[in-house]
């Protein structure tokens, strides 16, 4: 009796999963994983993330990426790692120092020098054009309005 | 022998280019029509020759004629018929074939179509026509052509990039082309009018059509790459600030000012120079787009150091057009001086400067972009990337900036807007503005751009909506008839206002989709068998098996998932894996069912030995107002060209 109910038991525990279906998630793990992936470049591909790309190199970066984090580094020192071994490259956006600062900045210089000459010279060209004289509009007649629906018309 | 007579005929056509030029030159000197005549038989004469050259290249890829280097190179006997004819333009040469095909149709088509109206300027348009399919034909006879053998003559050809393999694909490049090429069509005209000294508005009103259908050619264009890599990369996203993009984006951003800035010339008679730096900067950055991709610069310096012939020549050539245009407008802006009437700082004319403004600084941005690693390299010898994040933090405020402008320029007069005026447009516009912030917050939606974009975008469809509801029910009572009726005479009586704005709204729905697709994308990626499921977001996605399939030039293991929403089934979903033997490249097939106007994206990069599948879930809300603002975008454009001319066009 025992022996029976424990072997039904076996039999319903091994067969379980295929009548239920596992339900499979992402751990913590997977999604720091990515986290980090996204923000390393393919060296390989043209301006492709880790994460995005579908290059063999690319799940090599994202499998060193899970061995370093089980191995208890940090997300920063995962990112010190690439760094070191690959150089400003391996980032997706040029770091904010040196140089570099030009590109992050110049698109607002641009537009707010250009924004602030261009003010200037529509306030100037205001200044230069005369008003012309106001004159109190006198009421349309019939015939003129007629016309003006016409020509608003073609 | 088929190959050799497409051959010849190039040889022939780059022969004609000059021929063209000189007779253009000779027609304005003697002043004998006979000779202009000549050039544009000329013109006729080099479209009919490339049409022979590229119908031999199709018939040397269906006939898959493998002594063809170009066709050896990018195909073989088990591509599929259907990407025989695209692979015409699979590579380096046949693309740039393609390019200047394209130009010999469009200036043929100009040439007869407006020879008529514009007969003195027609020499001047056949020589700028002409010595710019002379600078590309001289490239594909002497460092880049197609028609080569390839002794001894292999049993298979290589492959077509399988990537490349896709329907998208099949139409991008030509779209793309015939937005770059459309442009040089008022480029012409601009340069003909410089050269010419008729400065008026004429060459603006001639090719304001060319203009637009350039402008939905690059626009279709830019969308089908979007949506290529949407469906083909298998990442989810359809933009990835890649440089190839980024080259064809440049032209379209000028071009796009340039669109708008003509309006202003077209009605007041100022900005004459403005426009013409406008039309050759977009034409120059068709140039340099169609060269940046194709000359291989931007993976690397190096590639291009590899071929430094080809490098040098493009660098030349387009050097010399871009000199000569830019000379050209130099010597003549005293002539074109043009008395400026600007009668407040709030009015059309001036909205539109500075939408000019932000189209440029967001052009430069994207030129500065795509350029800083090639500079970098070259004077530091370092690498560095610049990737997405970097756009999304720099070109978004712009690009807000813009859809800000877009709703508020239709609605400021021209000349002076009064304080009235502008309470009367724009303060119901604001409240929805702000209610759609209020909406979105108490939604749960805090994300500062998500906010900003809804804000924007409810003030522009406000503005717009009143504008359409206010016409309609003026010319509704006018002509007593009902709403719908009124809504259709006003859009009839003015097709060329309200075409635009049916593109702005396009412009508005494709901004929603691009805001709520980025931000609120959800993915996830897991392992599992045969059997398990995962659940992303509502929907739950079960895998029930995993097989192969056989494709002509292919074979792949295909995951057959179902997917349910609470219990209920929803679809099946089959991502493959690919390999294409030939050339070893394994690509991954999303598949794709779309679901309140949003899309479940699943793919299966990976599968191992013992059945374990890698399966990735992405969720795409509103990802369908992307490609359905583009659709909307083109029927507004489609209205505008077909609009019924008027007296003065």
């Amino acid at each position: 009796m025992m022996i029976r109910a424990a072997l039904l038991l076996l039999i319903l525990f091994t067969f379980l999963p295929s009548v239920f279906a596992d339900e499979v998630g992402e751990t913590a793990l997977d999604v720091q994983v990515r986290e980090i992936a996204k923000t390393l470049r393919c060296t390989v591909c043209q301006t492709e993330n880790i994460w995005e790309s579908g290059a063999p190199l690319a799940k090599q970066m994202r499998d060193a990426i899970r061995e370093r984090l089980e191995l208890g580094q940090t997300e920063p020192e995962i990112r010190a790692y690439f760094l070191s071994r690959y150089g400003d490259y391996i980032l997706m956006e040029p770091p904010k120092h040196g140089v570099n600062w030009l590109i992050w900045v110049a698109p607002f210089i641009l537009l707010l020098v250009g924004g602030f000459f261009l003010y200037k010279e529509v306030v100037h060209w205001v200044k230069d054009t005369p008003t012309p004289p106001t004159q109190p509009l006198q009421p349309l007649d019939d015939q003129a309005r007629k016309r003006l629906e016409r020509e608003l018309e073609s | 022998m088929i190959i050799e007579i497409g051959h010849f005929s190039t040889i022939v056509a780059l022969v004609l280019s000059v021929f063209g030029m000189a007779s253009s030159a000779l027609a304005l000197r003697t002043r004998n029509p006979d000779w202009a005549r000549a050039g544009r038989m000329a013109v006729t004469l080099i479209f009919f020759l490339l049409s022979a050259g590229m119908l031999s290249l199709v018939y040397s890829f269906i006939t898959r004629d493998f002594s063809v280097l170009y066709v050896a190179n990018n195909s073989n006997t088990k591509l599929p018929f259907f990407y025989t004819v695209a692979a015409v333009w699979g590579g380096h040469e046949g693309s740039l074939l393609l390019w200047v095909f394209i130009l010999s149709l469009f200036s043929t088509l100009a040439v007869w179509l407006h020879w008529k109206t514009q007969p003195a300027i027609m020499p001047y348009l056949i020589a700028v026509e002409c010595a710019v399919m002379f600078g590309f034909l001289a490239l594909i006879v002497f460092l880049s052509s197609p028609y080569e053998r390839l002794i001894p003559v292999p049993a298979d050809g290589k492959d077509l990039n399988p990537l490349l393999q896709d329907p998208a694909m099949v139409m991008h490049p030509p779209m793309l082309y015939m937005g770059y090429v459309g442009f040089s069509i008022p480029f012409s005209f601009a340069m003909a009018a410089l050269f010419s000294g008729r400065l008026g508005e004429e060459w603006i009103k001639v090719t304001q059509r060319w203009t637009t259908f350039a402008w939905m050619c690059l626009t279709t264009g830019i969308l089908l790459g979007g949506y290529w890599a949407y469906y083909e990369l298998g990442w989810g996203g359809y933009w990835g600030w890649d440089p190839v993009e980024n080259a064809s984006f440049m032209p379209w951003l000028v071009g796009t000012a340039y669109l708008h800035s003509v309006l202003v010339q077209e009605k007041r008679k100022m900005f004459k120079v403005w426009n013409l730096f406008l039309i050759i900067v977009t034409f120059s950055l068709s140039l340099i787009g169609t060269f940046l991709v194709r000359s291989g610069v931007l993976t690397s310096v190096h590639t291009f150091a590899t071929d430094p012939e080809r490098g040098l020549y493009i660098l030349l050539f387009v050097g010399t057009i871009i000199g000569i245009a830019f000379g050209a407008l130099i010597v003549r802006s005293a002539k074109l001086k043009s008395q400026i009437e600007m009668d407040s700082l709030v009015s059309r004319e001036s909205i539109f400067l500075f939408n000019n403004l932000f189209f440029l600084v967001a052009a430069a941005t994207v030129f500065l972009g795509t350029l800083y690693p090639l500079m970098i390299e070259t004077l530091q010898g370092a690498k560095v990337t610049v990737g997405p994040p970097y756009y999304n933090a720099v070109f978004m405020p712009i690009a807000l900036g813009l859809l800000f402008l877009m709703g508020i320029g239709p609605y400021i007069p021209w000349r002076k807007a009064s304080v009235a005026n502008l309470k009367k447009s724009f303060s119901t516009p604001l409240m929805a503005g702000t209610a759609m912030v209020i909406i979105l917050l108490i939604t749960g939606i805090t994300s500062l751009y998500a906010l900003a974009g809804g804000y924007v975008v409810a003030f522009a469809a406000m503005a717009m909506g009143m504008d359409f509801g206010k016409v309609s029910q003026l010319y509704a009572q006018r002509n007593k008839t009902n709403i719908v009726q009124g809504f259709l005479s006003a859009f009839t009586a003015n097709q060329r206002r309200y075409s635009s704005l049916i593109t702005h709204i396009g412009v508005l729905v494709l901004v929603v989709g691009i805001i709520a697709s980025t931000i609120y994308q959800t993915e996830k990626v897991v392992s599992l068998k045969v059997g398990d499921e995962f659940t992303i977001g509502d929907y739950r996605m079960k895998l029930d098996k995993i097989h192969e399939v056989e494709g002509g030039n292919w074979h792949a293991q295909e995951g057959v998932f179902t997917v349910y929403e609470g219990d209920t089934l929803i679809t099946e979903l089959r991502p493959q894996k690919r390999i294409y033997p030939q050339t070893q490249t394994p690509t991954t097939e999303s598949a794709i069912h779309a679901i309140n106007m949003g899309h479940i994206f699943l793919t299966m990069p990976e599968v191992s030995e013992d059945g374990v599948a890698v399966a990735r879930g992405v969720l795409n809300p509103l990802i369908l107002w992307v490609w359905g603002g583009g659709g909307i975008m083109g029927l507004g454009v489609i209205l505008n060209i077909l609009r019924p001319r008027k007296k003065d066009e």
